[in-house]
């Protein structure tokens, strides 16, 4: 038994929370266990996605609607971060500052394949709404 | 891989549309002598910017084999594009 399933137990047991919120206190630790080993519901491993989806979907009132959809194959993003490893040392002292100067404090050296693994696995489904006066857009970012 | 086929699909509100399939193979023939023109080049510029040449093309490379499987569809209203790489 884990340590914080134990705490729960004994919250329960304390009286500080109800059966059903020790279970889905529970359910809620098992989701979390099961999500950072890379698993489904059923226990089988996670497929790898192949591509990175980004469907845009715009309903203008003049222009009518309008659809973007964009398969990208994950190997092309790791082959970008690759190439954006060879950026010059004064180039990303440059790119930084005018990032900063709109910003956004990012360093483009953090930026590592293994982090680009970890969005891809984390990202399961976006979706972001823009209301404009006269636009709708719907933006989705998945993996497939 | 790289990509050798491009397939271009037009969708068009009125008539039919146009589906092309472009051989990039014979593109990729075509690039090459320019490649081996401009490759000294890009030597000098990874000196210049102390950056090694050897990884440059590398990653060119993996970008270029990995261009595979890209697709873009653009539609709006009755009208569309789509292009494939295959």
């Amino acid at each position: 038994m884990t340590e914080q399933r134990r705490q729960i137990l004994d919250m329960l047991a304390a009286g500080q929370i109800n059966a059903d919120e020790a279970e889905r206190l529970i359910a809620a630790l098992e989701k979390g266990s099961n999500g950072s080993a890379g698993t489904d519901p059923s226990g089988a491993p996670k497929p790898r996605a192949k591509y990175l989806r980004v469907v845009v979907k715009s309903e203008d009132e003049s222009d009518g609607p309008s659809e973007v959809d964009v398969r990208v194959p994950m190997q092309l993003l790791r082959a970008g971060v690759r190439l954006a490893s060879l950026i010059p040392e004064e180039a990303h002292r440059q790119i930084n500052l005018e990032l900063k100067e709109r910003g956004v404090a990012f360093d483009l050296r953090q930026l590592k394949p293994e982090n680009l693994e970890e969005l891809i696995d984390n990202l399961e489904d976006l979706t972001v709404r823009v209301d404009q006066p006269k636009t709708q857009t719907k933006v989705r970012v998945f993996a497939e | 891989m790289i990509p050798f086929i491009a397939t271009v699909r037009v969708r068009r509100p009125r008539g039919r549309g146009v589906h092309l399939w472009i051989p990039l193979g014979i593109l990729w023939l075509a690039l090459l002598p320019l490649v081996l023109v401009l490759l000294p080049f890009l030597a000098v510029a990874c000196w210049v910017a102390r950056i090694s040449a050897v990884r440059t093309v590398s990653a060119l490379w993996s970008v270029l084999s990995s261009l595979k499987g890209l697709d873009l569809d653009i539609m709006q209203r009755d009208c569309g594009v789509a292009v494939r790489l295959l």
